[in-house]
């Protein structure tokens, strides 16, 4: 059980890691809108881009 | 021959924006598509001919919300935005922010961020759909100009919006942190519970104390970060002699943090961590969530202006040209000039020019009135008649009309010193906990000579009695609501907006644009004499159709709108001149003809009857009228069995005894020539009243009313100060307002009862010492829990109300 005493710290310092993504992104701005993108992804990406770009 | 009034049944849907279309304009190639304006047409014709027809497919899966009218296109000039003062005013980075109208569904949002493909030299475009406000970033030949002409072909009509205030950056400060906050809360509380678990199992020895210490480093942020905004508020409180649900929280934290390290250090395994940092977690997301449903649709507070068109033309002495500018960079004594059918943007005097405004705006005043030059002209206003130069005495807040806005804003911020929800409820009860806490401890400690056994029940009662249910139980019930609520069209922003609704006694109606369409429209047409000129002109129709080709009167544009044939011979009229108030006249082979309203005829204010004189007779009659909204009546008299119901407009004491007769409210209860102050008046000796308006000369009574409602269409002022936006025309939705209202409340009480019931039962456990403080750390989420499950099951009204389609 000793293994514990090192697996558990090392579980903190990961989730400390997402903990900072998570404040990294919130400082970006990445949550202001949480409304946008939740329909943006549900837009087919289609070829006609390449249509319009010539 | 009475031609027969389509309005009251459609013939489809129209293949834009979808609204029933009671007299379609076809599609030339495909005689099934059928549209409702021009606009729409216009906007179609664009996408189909760029291959942008994926629109219309999102747009049938992904409507998000109902679109309340047709596409609007406006030949504006967007010119201003390209001018160096307005640059250095608004644009950063090469990037702009446009708030859109008429975004409605998943199309919009595809179609707005193709922009960068349809349009040269556009980097990005990014749409935020709860706040309709796109980011445009350009690349050094880029116009901003070209970008706003493009939405607005589309028919979303875009609005340059200032990067951002300073409130505004604040609050998306204060939203970001809050964001963090629940975040680490959330971790912290997820591995503290996964700890604490073999706590809970029986883990002893050297691996509890261990766990026991990581648990207290875990909580630390928590405690000294999460937390930060209860330490807030409980000391706000403090300083003002008054209680909040905060401050018991922050005891319960406090003696949780302080008799977990006595443990530790003791060598006990027992602490409170989890319990802790959870209920942290559970009051911030709930806070969080309650302020981001509050602030969604109607924070719009960037929008404080009241304009049509944000461009006018200025005179630019150096260079002697009209040039055009944003309004907002208009100064005084600079000279503008106002086209007809324009908005007025600034007090001024007129110099030059005669012409007729209409005042319906300020003062709810439906006939125009005349001008001449040294006649004053008001912000707000519309110039119906011809080209008129002003000088500018008063700009923005200066104006008559911003400084109704001023009003408003001041008395909203009146309005957020009242007493929060919960706040109140657990005032009493917080009160009663501590009392009988501080008893048990001076009772245990002098009458037993055992102050640790006093402490430790006065521990248990906090820690079991603290209101953490009882403050989330109301904000969640409520949120959720309300969020619920803003998917079915009713915007209602405020904690205790749906509490004050309940509470309604009086209900205040405007008339204009709230009962009825708010804009006069072909009611039935008479054809009094056979066409002399059949072999010229097809029908009397053509006639009125050129005669009011070039006039920008509200009323020539509706008659346009009606009579949609296309005129072909319009060299034939000669001399056609318009006289404002009356109408307009014409030659045809030295025939006079002549297309005027009809005098002595009943003229009731609600309709308006026009007539077609050839040479002095009669041989045509149109008849317009204001036309009342086909539910309002329904409505009315549902609402008037259980409230006082008045009627108070701003417009003509006649038209508004009309429309009260036709609605059935009593003539003693509706009140017409009201100013905004006399409305208030109105207001002030009734109680406990809900206003339900539009214009601007309701805002001032939206906002010092019991609860403010705003109809669809209204003036982004009258959005500013509204409790409720209502989303769908009319106001059928005030009905379903009222009882989701009512519904609520109910909902919310019945949560108070069973987490009231439970802390007086866990606190009688706690004071007769049959609780440990552990236990009634495990007991916490189990009354959450109830509470949430309540919640989610609701009630029958409610229930239905939201599955309704």
């Amino acid at each position: 059980m000793n293994i514990i005493f090192l697996l558990i710290p090392i579980a903190i310092i990961l989730a400390v890691c997402f903990v900072g993504l998570f404040i990294w992104a919130s400082k970006n701005g990445q949550y202001d809108d949480l409304e946008t993108p939740a329909y943006r992804i549900l837009i087919e990406e289609g070829d006609k881009k390449h249509e319009f770009r010539n | 021959m009475i031609r027969p009034f389509y309005n009251n049944y459609s013939v489809g849907a129209c293949a834009h924006c979808g609204l029933n279309v009671d007299s379609p304009l076809f599609n030339q190639e495909s005689p099934d598509v059928l549209f409702c304006c021009i606009g729409c047409k216009t906007v179609y014709t664009l996408l189909q001919t760029n291959g942008l027809d994926n629109f219309y497919k999102l747009k049938q899966e992904w409507t998000l919300r109902p679109l309340t009218n047709g596409v609007k296109i406006d030949s504006e000039k967007f010119e201003y935005l390209d001018s160096v003062e307005f640059k250095a005013e608004y644009v950063k980075d090469n990037s702009l922010d446009f708030y859109l109208e008429g975004i409605h569904c998943l199309g919009c949002l595809w179609l707005i961020e193709k922009l960068p493909e349809l349009c040269e030299n556009v980097v990005r475009v990014q749409l935020d759909m709860a706040k309709s406000v796109a980011h445009v970033t350009i690349n050094q030949n880029g116009k901003f100009s070209q970008v706003a002409e493009k939405l607005n072909q589309f028919g979303y009509r875009p609005h340059p919006i200032k990067d951002e205030s300073g409130q505004q950056i604040l609050m998306k400060m204060e939203m970001r942190k809050n964001l963090i906050r629940i975040g680490v809360a959330g971790a912290a509380a997820g591995n503290i519970m996964l700890l604490s678990i073999c706590i809970y199992a029986g883990l002893t020895g050297p691996l509890s104390h261990y766990f026991n210490f990581i648990s207290l480093a875990l909580s630390l942020p928590v405690i000294f970060y999460c937390a930060y905004p209860f330490y807030l508020n409980a000391w706000v409180a403090m300083k003002n002699r008054t209680i909040n649900l905060d401050l018991p929280i922050v005891l319960a934290i406090f003696s949780g943090v302080s008799i977990s390290i006595y443990h530790m250090v003791k060598g006990s395994a027992e602490h409170y961590f989890d319990s802790i940092t959870a209920i942290i977690f559970l009051l911030l997301s709930s806070r969080f969530f309650f302020k981001s449903v509050q602030q969604r649709g109607i924070g719009s507070g960037h929008l404080t202006h009241f304009f049509r068109t944000e461009s006018l033309k200025r005179w630019n002495s150096i260079k002697s040209i009209f040039e055009d500018i944003h309004y907002s960079l208009l100064k005084r004594d600079d000279i503008v000039k106002i086209g007809e059918g324009e908005m007025i943007c600034a007090d001024g005097i007129v110099i030059k020019g005669e012409s007729e405004v209409n005042l319906s705006l300020l003062t709810g005043e439906s006939n125009p009135v005349l001008i001449k030059p040294q006649d004053q002209v008001y912000s707000g206003t519309l110039n119906m008649g011809e080209e008129i130069l002003v000088k500018v005495l008063a700009t923005n807040l200066e104006t008559k009309i911003g400084s109704i806005l001023k009003k408003i804003i001041n008395s909203n911020q009146a309005k957020t010193n009242i007493e929060n929800f919960s706040d109140r409820v657990g005032k009493y009860y917080i009160y009663t906990t501590f009392l009988i806490g501080l008893l048990l401890v001076v009772y245990f400690s002098f009458l037993k000579n055992n102050f640790t056994e006093g402490f430790y029940r006065f521990f248990s009662l906090i820690l079991i009695s603290c209101p953490c249910v009882l403050g989330f139980a109301a904000p969640f019930t409520l949120s959720l609501s309300l969020s619920r609520a803003a998917k079915r069209g009713l915007m209602i922003k405020g904690e205790n907006t749906l509490e004050k609704i309940s509470e309604i006694k009086t209900i205040v109606l405007d008339k204009t644009g709230t009962l009825t369409f708010g804009n006069f429209a072909v009611e039935k047409v008479e054809e009094l004499k056979q066409n002399p000129f059949p072999q010229d002109f097809t029908s009397y129709e053509e006639i009125i159709t050129i005669l009011e080709k070039k006039s920008k009167h509200l009323i020539a544009s509706c008659l346009r709108s009606y009579f949609k044939s296309s005129p072909t011979n319009l060299s034939k009229l000669e001399n056609i001149h318009e006289v404002f108030g009356k109408g307009v006249t014409a030659y045809f082979n030295n025939n006079l003809i002549e297309f005027t309203q009809i005098e002595n005829s009943k003229q009731n204010y609600l309709c308006k009857e026009l007539g077609l004189f050839i040479n002095g007779e009669l041989c045509y009659k149109v008849i317009l009228s204001d036309k009342i909204r086909p539910e309002s009546r329904n409505v009315i008299s549902k609402l008037q069995k259980k409230f006082k119901l008045f009627l108070a407009s701003g417009d003509n004491e006649h038209i508004v005894k009309d429309v009260a007769e036709k609605l059935g409210i009593p003539k003693d209860r509706s009140f017409g020539n009201l100013s905004p102050e006399d409305k208030y008046e109105l207001l002030k000796k009734e109680t406990k009243v809900m206003m339900v308006g539009d214009g601007g000369n309701d805002a001032y009574a939206l906002s010092r009313s019991h609860v403010g409602v705003a109809v669809s269409g209204s003036m982004e002022m009258s959005l500013s100060v509204a409790d409720v936006y209502l989303m769908n025309p009319g106001i059928s939705s005030i009905l379903e307002l009222i009882t989701i209202s009512k519904e609520t409340l109910k909902l919310v009480k019945r949560n108070l009862i069973i987490s009231v019931g439970y802390n007086i039962i866990g606190g009688i456990f706690a004071i007769l010492g049959l609780v440990t403080p552990l236990m009634a750390a495990v007991l916490m989420p189990v009354s959450a829990f109830c509470v949430f499950l309540s919640i989610v099951i609701s009630n029958k009204k409610l229930r239905t109300i939201w599955n309704k389609v």
